[in-house]
């Protein structure tokens, strides 16, 4: 501007130099006036001029002008994708967009749970450290129990689990060091990479008395983005675990062991990061049909007709139940209950706690799949391709539900009904009774159930029913030899959906809060949507029937009638080798 | 009716229930009680008290003056968060501003403590940065770059995950 006013003479110059410091000058009223009536002696092409002129400079850099808590309050509303992008801009854009609380909030929206916005979810990547700590609390009650059916045994057992036995120490340290499986938690994100070495109990502990490290939120976010990509794209990469010398029918893993068993009768434990074999259990004279495990023991069922509790850090096996007078080919546990199906077509019931066990008579063919549910009622899938829904009280089925055309091979429940208390459920299940069978049901289940809804006022009835609507009502999903997965309202029992895509018989499924797989004859594992039923993947790579899978935030494990056992890992592919790598070495070192 | 009078000394009047949606004037008049003196605002300008008064105006019967805080129990931190694709049609048209008027009607809002005003303001600020690339972005703003070309690789890097989708 000042280079354009030296091409006047002086006179000019002075006398806009003066007509500036005039207005310069002026109060804000004054000038407005000025302004008003420079304006109203404007001819067109000046007035473009200044409105060329006045877009940009009426431009303002809200971010960094503003108060930066109002700054904030603005990055606030951005999605994670357009706060990377505000991150980008400038150097004051990139600290404000950066800052943690903002993505701590975005964090709070999206893990474990699909965000209510934007329909996305991502994994809770720490569920497994979260469970092992609570786990570590309920292992000595579970001790107590365990000790009155297993005496000496079980003190053994606990013994060597408090006092950690080598390969144990030796898990803990590798299990730190692999990254995507060790997750700081949600709630207050603690360091999880120098807890090494120390047990689960004191790695808790101490975690919590040391000085919290806090991840970036943003970084949190960033891994689980990735790995919710990769399910997304159908990016893994795959490893197979070979050793079992006949076909794999049931296995379960965490993030540091999977077990598996099979038509060789065998029972194996895995190291899940290596892939190798840690241990081999022999006992059962026929197929291994199913199993359990949890941090004390692990349970296996045969068509020896016999259940057995096992050490499986030790490869003890600690007990041995009969009862089945036919193979035994499913199970399900929490820390009292034991409930097993069989070919016999019945269901027990095995208390720990008191000794003693049930038989649940109704199904008139093979128990393919039972299902535990809130430690009172069990869901069983049979060859007689109905489900049954057992309630544990009573001892009676109370509920059928009907609509697939093959066997049910395996039944699950989805979402686990978050945010429904037990007598919640208990009314809700129970206000609309018509599929109960009436002959099964004695006078005694009735009245509980009546005493219940009867004593929730009919606005908490309502209250209650609403969620029917709610993607956190829990429904059942099935999985049968009729290609099909179905999804049943466990209120009607109706079958609400079904998932179509398998080109022959499901063996087995697996579900979380984001997703549900399922394996079959076919030789597929198939990846779907659990709200809209769309199959999102169907991943080949086995070269027999697809018998067993297990599912976790970042990993699909499936067992095969060839043999083999693959693990399709969604992690970051850079953590995956490292870990892998850090690993062997560990490995070698401490195991064996 | 209560008077108030902006920065270059207008005087605006108001009945009370309209202008108590600003926690600022609402604990004024609670404190010191009606009366007849002008309530000086020397942050507010003319123009933008006028906005403020025709929000007010237009939102006098909604519910909540400060629906903040009272997000129902059970949301979460994260489901209670305002979506800001939810602003409606009025407020829409009110907030149609050029950039300049919009600043001062955030700090304004700020200032009179109006929170439904300076969330809606944040939002529609929110609003003109969503979907847009940092070049984009810069330009809306007239926001120079100032990072260097390393730096800007950096930054690149540390945020490409969110652009593989």
């Amino acid at each position: 501007m000042i280079q354009e006013l030296q091409q006047y003479s002086t006179e000019e110059q002075s006398q806009i130099q003066q007509v500036w410091g005039l207005f310069s000058a002026a109060r804000p009223q004054l000038r407005r006036l000025m302004l008003g009536g420079m304006l109203y002696h404007s001819c067109l092409p000046q007035l473009s001029f200044l409105s060329q002129e006045l877009d940009p400079l009426l431009r303002i850099d809200f971010l960094a002008s503003l108060p930066t808590e109002i700054s904030f309050k603005i990055l606030r509303h951005l999605d994670a994708q357009s706060l990377c992008r505000a991150a980008q801009v400038s150097t004051i854009w990139r600290r404000l967009a950066d800052d943690d609380a903002v993505w701590r909030r975005i964090c709070e929206q999206h893990i474990d749970r699909k965000c209510t916005k934007c329909g996305w979810g991502l994994p809770l990547l720490d569920r497994s450290k979260r469970r092992r700590c609570k786990e570590d609390r309920v292992v000595q009650e579970q001790a107590e129990r365990l000790r009155g059916g297993m005496r000496t045994r079980c003190q053994e057992m606990l013994r060597d689990h408090d006092g950690l036995p080598i390969d144990r120490g030796a898990y803990a340290t590798t299990a730190e060091d692999e990254q995507p499986c060790k997750r700081p938690r949600l709630a207050t994100p603690v360091a999880g990479t120098n807890d090494g070495g120390t047990s689960p109990a004191t790695s808790c502990t101490s975690a919590m008395a040391r000085p919290m490290w806090r991840r970036p939120w943003k970084e949190v976010y960033a891994e689980r983005a990735i790995i919710e990509r990769n399910w997304r794209c159908g990016q893994y990469t795959s490893r197979v675990l070979r050793g079992h010398t006949d076909g794999v029918m049931c296995l379960q893993f965490d993030d540091t062991y999977l077990c598996t068993g099979g038509y060789d009768a065998t029972v194996r434990v895995w190291c899940v990061k290596t892939g190798r074999c840690l241990r081999l259990l022999k006992g059962h004279t026929r197929c291994v049909r199913a199993l359990t495990f949890d941090d004390v023991k692990l349970v296996t069922a045969s068509m020896d007709r016999t259940i057995r509790v096992w050490n499986y850090r030790t490869g003890e096996c600690m007990r041995t139940l009969e009862g089945h007078t036919d193979g035994v080919v499913c199970i399900s546990a929490n820390r009292t209950l034991l409930v097993s199906g069989s070919a016999d077509a019945t269901v027990k019931v095995w208390n720990f706690e008191q000794g003693s066990s049930h038989t649940l008579r109704g199904h008139t063919d093979w128990v393919n799949a039972v299902q535990l549910y809130r430690g009172r009622w069990v869901f069983s899938g049979s060859d007689d391709t109905t489900v049954r829904l057992w309630d544990l009280t009573t001892f009676t089925c109370v509920r059928i539900f009907r609509g697939h055309v093959g066997q049910v091979q395996s039944v699950s429940i989805m979402p686990s009904g978050n945010g429904m208390s037990d007598e919640e459920f208990l009314a809700w299940l129970a206000l609309d009774d018509d599929s109960r069978p009436a002959s099964t049901s004695p006078a005694s289940a009735t009245s509980t159930h009546a005493a219940i809804v009867k004593a929730s006022s009919p606005g908490s009835v309502a209250g209650v029913a609403r969620p029917a609507s709610h993607a956190h009502v829990p429904q059942l999903l099935t999985g049968a030899l009729d290609n099909t997965l179905r999804v049943f309202n466990l209120r009607t029992g109706e079958c609400q959906q079904t998932f179509f895509g398998h080109v022959e018989g499901v063996w087995c499924l697996a579900v979380d809060s984001l997703r549900v797989v399922s394996g079959a004859h076919d030789k597929t594992l198939r990846i779907w949507d659990p709200n809209t039923g769309a199959c999102m993947h169907a991943l080949e790579g086995h070269r027999g029937a697809v018998t067993c899978v297990g599912l976790s935030d970042t990993r699909v494990i499936t067992g095969s009638d060839d043999c083999e056992i693959r693990i399709w890992d969604f992690s970051p592919q850079e953590a995956v080798q490292s870990a892998a790598n850090g690993f062997i070495i560990d490995d070698m070192n401490n195991i064996t | 009716m209560v008077r108030l009078h902006s920065s270059e000394g207008s005087e605006f009047e108001v009945e009370r229930s309209v202008i108590e949606k600003s926690l600022l004037i609402k604990n004024m008049l609670d404190d010191v009680g009606e009366n007849d003196a002008a309530i000086p605002l020397p942050n507010v300008s003319g123009p933008i008290l006028a906005k403020v008064i025709e929000y007010c105006e237009h939102h006098r019967n909604d519910p909540d003056v400060d629906g903040q805080n009272t997000t129902k129990p059970g949301t979460s931190a994260g489901a209670s968060s305002p979506s800001s694709d939810d602003i409606d049609e009025w407020d829409m048209e009110f907030c149609r501003v050029d950039q300049g008027t919009l600043y001062e009607m955030i700090l304004a809002a700020n200032y009179l403590d109006i929170r439904s005003m300076l969330d809606l303001t944040c939002k529609t600020v929110a609003n003109m940065i969503k979907n847009k690339s940092p070049e984009e972005i810069r330009r809306t703003f007239n926001i120079t770059k100032d990072f260097t070309p390393e730096e800007e690789e950096l930054v690149r890097r540390e945020n490409a995950w969110c652009e593989d989708r």
